[in-house]
């Protein structure tokens, strides 16, 4: 995968200190037990072993910052709808990822745009909410947010953005205070990505892990191409949509991409349910307000 | 589905390549610019068979809308004209019913007076843990998830990831 490759520095370094040199030729004063320990800690962290009760702490942080920008609409029939197709569509993941607390909202903001956090923390804006057209291209970007919780994309971007450094202190920390502290940064830095977005490579990436997420649901996994060519019409001067151009690479490039990719192999799925009746209720009761 | 599909009048909303079969190795019969009227036929997987100006082909299926192109639209062929294929578009959409109301008219008049999601503003936020826990308390069990499925007869399928690169 992918995602291993800033990692293998890491373990290198460690495997390294920890079996390279013979421990009689060691020079022991210098042996500095502290890096040893901040090695283990970092190989727990590159080998995904941040513990799920850790990332879902990270992810309810960087959570809360988002609502804080933008609170939930406030509407439960919506809030709960969008919840069971994400808690179905996180169901296809597998067996281990199902099980975690799924979480799914939708931020009551103009702003066209999704968000992921770590831990199955989802979030769509009202605003590409209302773009849409069908329960299938909910499920498509819903989908792809899954796919950037899965490959923890979120979580990688800031062990780079912050050399480690904050993810470390808060998943070190021992004492609730500290870290409540850590994790109040970490926020501060989580914001700061979703502001600057992931790299590029990770957006193709969750195109690619969405789909198919989507068709193993049972939707029509193009309902996801459908959503990228309505975002592609729209007049990139319009504010509502500058956060999200700026943080992805352009529809049309993404739209050719997850073509290809697709080509021959879901072309099967095409023909599943795109389930635009219900949403398009749903849909009526924010639109009317 | 092969076959049983009524030709529909549609157009192109982006450049696209018209194949001789459903398939990317299939000879490209002709380019096309965005805003092409096309006659839609079969569908098959992510192909659509179109009939444009007597020469039939294939095209991508996300390349071309139903409905009509609207009167007096210039379409030029750049990725410029983002602007007019944005009308292209929506009106298509609305065409077809599934805009209720056009977007782009009534948002603008609509968003005085509700925050946006700017990076400055994502920059400044401040953790709001009650929206945090009505977040949690909004969360759907797995059985909630399979009844909405069933609902709409949505049947969970095994399908391998894609694979790499890009």
């Amino acid at each position: 995968m992918s995602t291993l490759a800033p990692r293998a520095p890491v373990l290198a370094g460690l495997a390294l200190a920890l079996f390279a040199p013979p421990l009689g030729a060691l020079d022991l004063d210098k042996l500095d037990l502290g890096k040893i320990g901040k090695g283990i800690e970092q190989l727990q962290f590159a080998t995904g072993k941040v513990t799920r009760a850790k990332e879902i702490e990270i992810g309810e942080q960087l959570s809360a910052g988002l609502l804080g920008a933008a609170p939930l609409v406030d509407d439960a029939a919506l809030q709960q709808y969008v919840n069971r197709v994400g808690r179905w569509l996180a169901e296809q993941t597998s067996r281990r990822k199902s099980k975690w607390p799924w979480r799914f909202g939708v931020l009551e903001t103009d702003t066209v745009n999704a968000f992921a956090a770590p831990g199955g923390h989802v979030f769509i804006t009202r605003g590409l909410f209302e773009l849409l057209a069908s329960e299938a291209e909910l499920a498509g970007v819903l989908a792809h947010e899954i796919a950037h919780v899965l490959e923890k994309h979120h979580l990688d971007a800031l062990q780079k953005s912050t050399r480690g450094k904050l993810l470390e202190d808060a998943l070190a920390s021992s004492t609730s205070r500290k870290n409540r502290a850590a994790l109040r940064k970490l926020m501060g830095a989580g914001m700061q990505l979703y502001a600057r977005g992931l790299e590029r490579d990770d957006e193709y990436e969750a195109d690619r892990v969405g789909v198919v997420i989507a068709a193993r649901a049972g939707y029509d996994p193009y309902a996801l191409l459908d959503v990228l060519v309505t975002l592609d019409s729209l007049d990139p001067a319009d504010g509502n949509l500058a956060l999200m151009f700026s943080t992805h690479p352009p529809s049309g490039e993404r739209l050719a991409r997850l073509d290809r990719a697709m080509e021959g192999k879901l072309d099967r799925y095409a023909s599943q349910p795109q389930v635009a009746e219900r949403f398009l209720r749903i849909r009526e009761r924010i639109l009317s307000d | 589905m092969p076959s049983g599909w009524a030709a529909t009048p549609g157009f192109t909303t982006r450049s696209a390549e018209l194949r001789a079969d459903p398939s990317f190795a299939a000879r490209v019969v002709r380019r096309l610019t965005p805003g092409t009227e096309a006659v839609l036929q079969a569908q098959r997987g992510g192909w659509r068979e179109v009939v444009v100006e007597g020469a039939r082909g294939w095209v991508r299926t996300y390349q071309v809308r139903a409905g009509r192109l609207p009167p007096d639209t210039v379409v030029t062929s750049s990725e410029q004209s983002r602007g007019v294929l944005a009308d292209l578009a929506t009106l298509s959409r609305s065409a077809s019913g599934l805009f209720s109301r056009s977007r782009t008219t009534s948002r603008t008049t609509a968003t005085v007076g509700i925050r946006g999601l700017s990076a400055g503003e994502l920059e400044a936020a401040q953790a709001d843990p009650a929206q945090l826990e009505k977040l949690k308390s909004h969360v759907a069990s797995r059985d909630e998830g399979r009844r909405l499925a069933a609902e709409a007869r949505l049947r969970a399928r095994s399908v391998k990831y894609l694979g790499g690169g890009s």
